[in-house]
């Protein structure tokens, strides 16, 4: 296997005298999406601070294509991880779209025509043009968010950092981000979201890390997750209403209706099959 | 605001009556300062918000007003003292334990009890001079003289209910921005080139919820009440009125400079 994006191995870390994480050992390799599941205040956001380099782990070491991040400043990181931070639509600061997408890649840099054309492509993923010189306070809530993560998008960053981006998205939008994780995935780059929404996780990722009680209770792929009925519950979050459906049907997990619909209609073939004789 | 000129009195308020320079400002200068005083007091490490009240507290004294000083200081700092000496000195397990006259006592505890009761003893003397230079007359006469509506005491206090989300905000701020690849611990030079890309966005946010406020305000007819003409409005000069001005722009600074460098 080709070597890890991200490796966390035995990382602990407390705030104060408060532990949140302990003994955290994963790898996520390029073109991987991760969800990271688990209920309030289990230190998600808390893990996705370790992995950008915000907070340092007090045991243990983070890894980032090779390099601890105990030795990197967060700017340094910045050119390899861009994250999404939890309401993101609250955390946005420049007077238009466009200098607000640009801000980042601003940093990287880059030639003029390069950074144009960074503009120009996370503009486009996310659906903003004619947006451009509007004040991102002007925009609506959910706009907001596709203009963090376009601000980030436009950084390249081939680790992405997702905090609930998908939380209060309509439908259209919904699937828009998941577009955009599909695509970040077919070009090698590695995505950890954290997501409360199992419907999401079944549609976009490939593999589920589970924090509970401080610790990594679950490292799975999605599959086999959501085929589990104790590993969901182990860590707080509903099983897809699809999944549970087709476990109650006596049918292996399926994740979307087309995978439900083809486990089904064998069984019924073979029901008619049966019936004829 | 019957009272055409305070003089007498009024025991249900600190104000002490007085013709000293400090009763003699303009009290929109004087609001102004204490503001400047109170921003001071969150941001400043503590021997600064200690010598911001001793510097308070002379003052007020030189104004007349020392008799007030010391029992309002004395009244709210005394308790505190020893509350915070218990708890934080003797009790909470901070660090660094020392012997003192036969107790074991935490110097962390004791610095953390002085950075409190230096905070507290800044905001105290600062708000003490403002009350007791100025009746309430005189100050709701000033305002109404500047042509501020009525729902500007609203507005007035705002800053002050601001400094809590400011820090939440202060540290969102820094930390998107450096994940974005600003650089926050490089040179000195890199710090103040980064400074603009930190200040921008706390003005900028703390605007738009000033401006979200003054709409809640118009929304509950604040603006509604018509303007009054002022009769004696207190008097003012050019030298306060820039004086008002500076101290007004260092404020954004100091909560810049004091939250985001912390
Ligand atoms: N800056 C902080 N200081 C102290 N405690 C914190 C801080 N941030 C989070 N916590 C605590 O750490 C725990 C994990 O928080 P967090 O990582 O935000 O959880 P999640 O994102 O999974 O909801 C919670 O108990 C929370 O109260
Ligand atoms: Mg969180």
């Amino acid at each position: 296997m080709n070597a890890p994006l991200l490796d966390l191995r035995a990382v602990g870390f407390a705030y104060g005298e408060t532990p949140v994480l302990r003994d955290i050992s994963f790898a996520v390799h390029p073109g991987e999406v991760v969800a990271l599941v688990g209920r309030n205040g289990a230190g998600k956001s808390t893990m996705l601070r370790l992995l950008n380099g915000l907070l340092r782990p007090d045991a243990g070491t983070v890894l980032i294509d090779g390099a601890d991040t105990a030795d990197r400043k967060v700017s340094e990181l910045a050119r390899t991880v861009g994250t999404v931070f939890q309401a993101p639509e609250q955390q946005i600061f420049n007077a238009t779209v466009r200098s607000e997408i640009a801000f980042g890649p601003a940093q990287l840099n880059l030639g003029e025509d390069a950074l144009q054309a960074r503009i120009a492509e996370a503009v486009a993923r996310t659906g903003l043009e004619g947006l451009l010189d509007t004040h991102p306070l002007d925009l609506d809530a959910a706009t907001r968010r596709f203009v963090a993560i376009a601000s980030v998008l436009a950084c390249a960053p081939r680790l992405l950092l997702l905090d609930e981006a998908q939380r209060g998205l309509d439908r259209q939008r919904r699937a828009r981000l998941a577009d955009i994780i599909a695509e970040e995935r077919a070009a090698g780059r590695a995505i950890v979201l954290v997501c409360h929404d199992m419907d999401f996780v079944a549609d976009t990722a490939d593999r589920v890390l589970g924090l509970a009680g401080g610790l990594l209770a679950v490292d799975a792929t999605v599959r086999r997750f959501f085929a589990d009925e104790q590993a969901p519950h182990s860590v707080s979050v509903e099983r897809p209403q699809i999944a549970v459906l087709a476990a109650a049907l006596g049918l292996p997990v399926a994740l979307t209706p087309a995978e439900l619909v083809a486990r089904l209609v064998p069984t019924m073939e073979g029901d008619a099959d049966a019936s004829d004789h | 605001m019957a009272v055409a000129r305070p003089s007498g009195s009024d025991h249900a308020l600190l104000y002490v009556p007085g013709t000293s320079w400090l009763h003699r400002l303009n009290p929109m200068t004087k609001l102004v300062a204490v503001l400047w005083i109170a921003v001071a007091a969150f941001v400043l490490p503590t021997a600064g918000t200690i010598a911001l009240a001793g510097l308070a507290a002379a003052t007020g004294i030189l104004a007349g007003a020392g008799k007030v000083f010391a029992r309002r200081l004395a009244f709210t700092l005394t308790p505190l003292t020893v509350a915070l000496f218990v708890v934080h000195g003797l009790l909470v397990g901070h660090g660094n334990q020392t012997d003192w006259f036969g107790l074991t006592v935490s110097r962390d505890g004791i610095a953390f009890m002085f950075h409190i009761l230096g905070r507290i003893a800044a905001l105290l003397a600062g708000s003490l001079l403002f009350v007791t230079t100025t009746h309430p007359a005189r100050l709701l006469k000033a305002l109404d003289s500047k042509g501020f509506p009525p729902g500007m005491a609203y507005l007035i206090a705002s800053p002050l209910l601001l400094l809590d989300p400011f820090t939440t905000r202060a540290r969102a701020i820094r930390e998107a921005q450096s994940a974005r690849g600003l650089d926050l611990n490089g040179s000195l030079m890199t710090r103040i080139r980064a400074f603009p890309a930190l200040l921008m966005p706390l003005i900028t946010l703390a605007l738009a919820d000033i401006d979200h406020r003054a709409q809640v305000l118009d929304g509950r007819g604040f603006r509604a009440v018509p303007r009054r003409t002022v009769l004696d409005p207190p008097p003012d000069s050019p030298a306060q009125l820039w004086a008002r001005r500076l101290i007004l722009i260092s404020i954004p600074f100091q909560i810049a400079g004091g939250l985001l460098w912390r």
